[in-house]
């Protein structure tokens, strides 16, 4: 059976979601290719090696295969964003076994208004991803939480079990170091012939 | 920063794994996921301990109960060790005259009955079993060949023990007192060979409450 000819059996999520609670591995194979690309993304972006994030999504999907009894379907998105829930915990719990540690830094610091827009325009979405990958640990978790997933810094500390002040600590230290690098990559486009 | 933020996340709303730079084969990551999540996990050596608890569980408790029911037969082992022990003291003393003390106050007195028939007879146990029987001989007997004769001849001599010197009839004479003892059922208990006929010895004069003890 082709995937195509699948999904035309859960046209609604709602039916796919209770199909997956039944455990129909057809509707499993949905999901996953449903969801497989954008969470790999994600597990791409908190942890930068391929291949680690490639068995990351393999447990997501496990996970979440496993506890989908537990999942309460709230609407459009809801799937998803458990899903993607799913998939943020297996990387900082593979984060956390690689001892990262989210050091507090004293200094003071500030919102700076920066505009990177004509740079960005210019790089490959490859090279930004680049730039994030090239983030200690620590600094990439807590910039991912903020940026893409949009938790607040009182969110980030509880998730990661460190205080609001180091959440922010760290993500100013991320925003400064993706700065200079984006400095660096201006630099070497505006010196190019 | 915002700004750049919101940038940062319209590029990565968009981007697919080609661009990238991705090599993710679909196929082979869902038939990894379907085998993990279809065929059962080796269980590990935690599954097993409930399993593991309850056979030792078992295996105490049939112990516990083997261990109890052989103590509760340890009474009766040493009752026979007791008495194997008594038949290998008689036996030596066979031809001795035996301080009936000495030998009874060892013994059961449950086992003991004395009869106080005028004649040599077999008096068995109220309960029919073939256990211990008494046999006194109350009248005067002229000569102990006589009274081996006369015992001899009774054919139907069950076995015969014990005497508790605390029932024997205070009025036996005391030259007449003789305690016969044939061990069949010792045999069928102990695997003990036994000669027959009776090996009967009496004494004339043996003592006031003492016991002859005479088998094989």
């Amino acid at each position: 059976m082709s995937s195509h000819s699948k999904s035309k059996q859960f046209t609604e999520e709602y039916e796919l979601v209770q199909a997956c609670k039944k455990g129909l591995a057809a509707a499993q194979n949905v999901l996953y290719r449903q969801y497989a690309q954008s969470l790999l993304i994600l597990c791409i972006r908190y942890i930068g090696n391929k291949e680690e994030a490639k068995e990351l999504l393999m447990d997501s999907f496990v996970q979440s295969f496993r506890n989908f009894s537990q999942f309460q379907y709230l609407g459009e998105g809801s799937l998803q964003a458990w899903l993607k829930r799913i998939a943020i915990n297996q990387c900082l719990m593979h984060l956390r076994k690689k001892n990262v540690v989210y050091l507090e830094l004293k200094d003071e610091y500030e919102e700076l208004p920066i505009d990177n827009d004509d740079i960005m325009a210019q790089m490959s979405a490859r090279e930004i991803m680049q730039l994030i990958h090239n983030l200690p640990p620590g600094y990439r978790s807590v910039f991912n939480l903020y940026v893409f997933e949009q938790l607040s810094h009182k969110e980030i500390a509880v998730l990661l079990e460190i205080s609001e002040s180091t959440s922010k600590s760290q993500l100013h230290k991320a925003r400064q170091l993706l700065q200079k690098q984006f400095l660096q990559v201006q630099k070497k486009v505006y010196d190019a012939p | 920063m915002l700004h750049n933020d919101q940038k940062i996340r319209e590029i990565f709303d968009k981007v697919s794994l080609n661009e990238l730079g991705v090599d993710f084969e679909e196929e082979i990551g869902w038939e990894k996921i379907n085998q993990r999540i279809h065929i059962k996990p080796k269980h590990s050596l935690g599954y097993y301990l409930p399993y593991a608890a309850a056979v030792f569980l078992g295996i105490f408790i049939s112990l516990t109960v083997l261990y109890f029911g052989q103590n509760s037969n340890r009474n009766h082992t040493e009752l026979i060790s007791i008495r194997k022990q008594q038949i290998k003291y008689e036996y030596k003393y066979r031809d001795t005259v035996i301080p009936a003390m000495t030998a009874i106050q060892s013994l059961p007195k449950t086992k003991i009955r004395v009869s106080k028939s005028s004649d040599t007879s077999v008096v068995p146990m109220p309960n029919k079993m073939e256990e211990p029987v008494l046999v006194v001989q109350e009248e005067q007997v002229s000569s102990p060949s006589v009274l081996k004769d006369t015992i001899l001849k009774q054919k139907t001599l069950k076995p015969v023990y014990y005497a508790d010197i605390e029932e024997m009839p205070h009025n036996i004479p005391q030259k007449h007192f003789v305690l016969i003892s044939k061990p069949q059922s010792l045999r069928s208990r102990f695997s003990k060979p036994v000669s027959e006929p009776i090996d009967v010895q009496v004494s004339t004069d043996m003592p006031l409450r003492s016991l002859f003890f005479a088998y094989k």
